[in-house]
């Protein structure tokens, strides 16, 4: 060992005269520190293994290993405070090499270099940078939204303009018809007669209630999105399905791929039910056959859902009218349960969230209704 | 006591420091300053596992914000037991970058623990914050913390200390 020695000083002593060392510490084999050099290398107590007494160490005995055996040149951990939870603590550069004519570890301490102030001022405005990018995103996605909900807003006005000009001027015309039909009835003492306008006028203002409230449904649906939660859409369809008000002859199939999504419930619930209720509704058949089938393909292509009936089918010239409120294809008086909004509310909803519906169907070639949803798996705001 | 190192990862800026001093040394400071390297803090967390008598040291290493996917490659992140991955509420980037980094660490260092860590929370509530879909199925599912408040900053830390205790068992 005696011979040993000045060789290890003065490789120790290249070491510091090369880069600026501030610290050697020889280590043994066993990672045990047997000698110190210079003031940094003091956090360092001799007697113990590296591994434990320098944290930057903790669990490194693989890669110290492969520096003894010349798989790497050096163990090299630059730029570290060793002791942050403290004041005082230096940065440091901390390398470890081994030196076989030694058969010793040198595990070497350096300052970290002063160049940082600059990188340290770089990265403050790189982040200042970056948060004001999210910054002027975010605002620039809040004045997308107040547009898109001004454009909305302004065409709701015109449909509600429309529907009230219209649709609700029909029941009222009758209704106002059938009043003074009873008048007239009471007037030459026909009390038969007038109890029948007067139940005509309570069955117009019945209807004039319904679509009232469809209209007003229509009008908060899509205001805003429900906050999304996992569903399992197996679950969601097959309750929706039990629910079903439907004779014993009417039977519903599920089909294809239900997966778990993270969705707004809500607004799923709202699209299959109406849909089913449509299907059911509309079909001229005491008996026939709703599929319901998901296609669930690869993300983030949307979840694809088909509902196909094979009731009377839709007319080509029916098929954008449909989706509009109180529209029916007859445009009878009773024909069905419901306001006539069922479908605008579908299409409204899928409207809200990024999805879409089309809808295939030709009675002349052949019964029933396709409903083809594409249900979005990541949410626009 | 036995000690287990512990990686505090995400973009720059996100408030890394600002966990870890509001944890080891219950402070804030409202001067930013990046970290460059890392930074090393050492603390003793006790009354742990199921009857509360285990204790654990951390040996926390709080890593410069720029190293992007690559920090799992770098010699910093050898050795560790695992890692809160941590991102701001306030810039839903972050966020994305973060479940990045999560699946990244599954993939690279399988069986190493985990926690997502949604920072800032005093600035932006996570149900007004414009997050990804996809942190909905997040696995761990991600506390949301305030390094200025203190809100689950202890919570995150012990959380995952727990569970690296756990799995050493």
């Amino acid at each position: 060992m005696a011979r040993e020695q000045p060789e290890m000083l003065r490789a120790t002593f290249d070491f510091l005269a090369a880069s600026g060392t501030c610290g050697v510490v020889l280590v043994d084999c066993g990672l045990v520190a047997v000698e110190r050099f210079g003031t940094l290398a003091e956090v360092v107590p001799i007697g113990r293994r590296i591994t434990q007494s320098v944290p930057a160490l903790m669990d490194l005995d693989a890669e110290i290993e492969a520096v003894r055996q010349g798989g790497r040149p050096r163990l090299a951990l630059p730029n570290l405070n060793l002791d942050a939870g403290t004041s005082g603590s230096r940065r440091v550069n901390l390398a470890l090499y081994w030196n076989g004519a030694l058969d010793r570890y040198l595990l070497v301490f350096s300052e970290a270099a002063s160049h940082d102030e600059f990188e340290v001022a770089l990265n403050a405005q790189i982040r200042a940078r970056n948060i004001a990018e999210a910054e002027i995103a975010a605002k620039s996605r809040q004045i997308a939204k107040a547009n898109d909900e001004l454009v909305r807003a302004n065409a709701d006005l015109d449909a509600f303009a429309a529907v009230v000009s219209h649709d609700l001027r029909s029941p009222l015309r009758r209704l106002t018809y059938f009043a003074g039909e009873a008048q007239s009835a009471v007037a030459q003492g026909d009390a038969a007669a007038a109890l029948d306008h007067l139940a005509s006028v309570r069955a117009q203002g019945r209807r004039m209630a319904t679509m009232l409230s469809g209209l007003l449904e229509y009008a908060r649906c899509g205001r805003k999105i429900d906050a999304a939660e996992p569903v399992e859409t197996r679950d969601l369809i097959e309750e929706i399905v039990a629910a079903t008000n439907r004779g014993e002859l009417m039977e519903i199939r599920i089909r294809g791929d239900w997966p778990r999504i993270v969705t707004p419930v809500q607004s799923l619930d709202i699209v299959l039910r109406n849909l089913i209720d449509n299907a059911i509704k509309h079909h001229d058949r005491a008996y026939g056959v709703v599929s319901i089938t998901g296609l669930a393909g690869n993300e983030p292509a949307p979840w694809r859902i088909e509902i196909t009936d094979d009731g009377p089918g839709i007319p080509l010239a029916w098929q954008s009218a449909i989706f509009e409120p109180f529209r029916r294809m007859a445009e009878d008086e009773t024909p069905t349960d419901g306001a006539g909004i069922g479908l605008a509310l579908v299409k409204r909803t899928l409207e809200t969230i990024g999805g879409q519906i089309t809808v295939h169907s030709d009675p002349e070639v052949a019964r029933g209704a396709t409903f083809c949803i594409e249900w979005p798996r990541i949410l626009t705001e | 006591m036995i000690s287990k190192k512990l990686l505090l990862l995400g973009d720059i800026g996100v408030g890394k420091t600002s966990l870890v001093r509001r944890f080891v040394l219950d402070e804030f400071n409202f001067d930013y300053r990046p970290t460059m390297g890392v930074d090393i803090y050492r603390y003793r967390l006790c009354d742990l596992g199921p009857a509360q008598d285990e204790a654990v040291e951390l040996v926390i290493w709080d890593i410069d914000g720029n190293y992007g996917l690559g920090v799992l490659d770098h010699i910093y992140s050898r050795g560790c037991a695992g890692a809160l991955i941590v991102s701001d509420l306030s810039r839903p980037a972050t966020v994305t970058h973060m479940l990045a980094l999560g699946e990244a660490m599954r993939e690279k260092m399988p069986g190493r623990i985990f926690s997502y860590v949604l920072n800032k929370s005093d600035l932006c509530r996570p149900a007004d914050a414009a997050l990804p879909a996809d942190l909905h199925e997040a696995d761990p599912a991600p506390v949301a913390t305030s390094a200025l408040s203190g809100e689950n900053v202890v919570l995150a830390f012990r959380g995952v200390a727990e569970t690296i205790l756990r799995r050493a068992a």
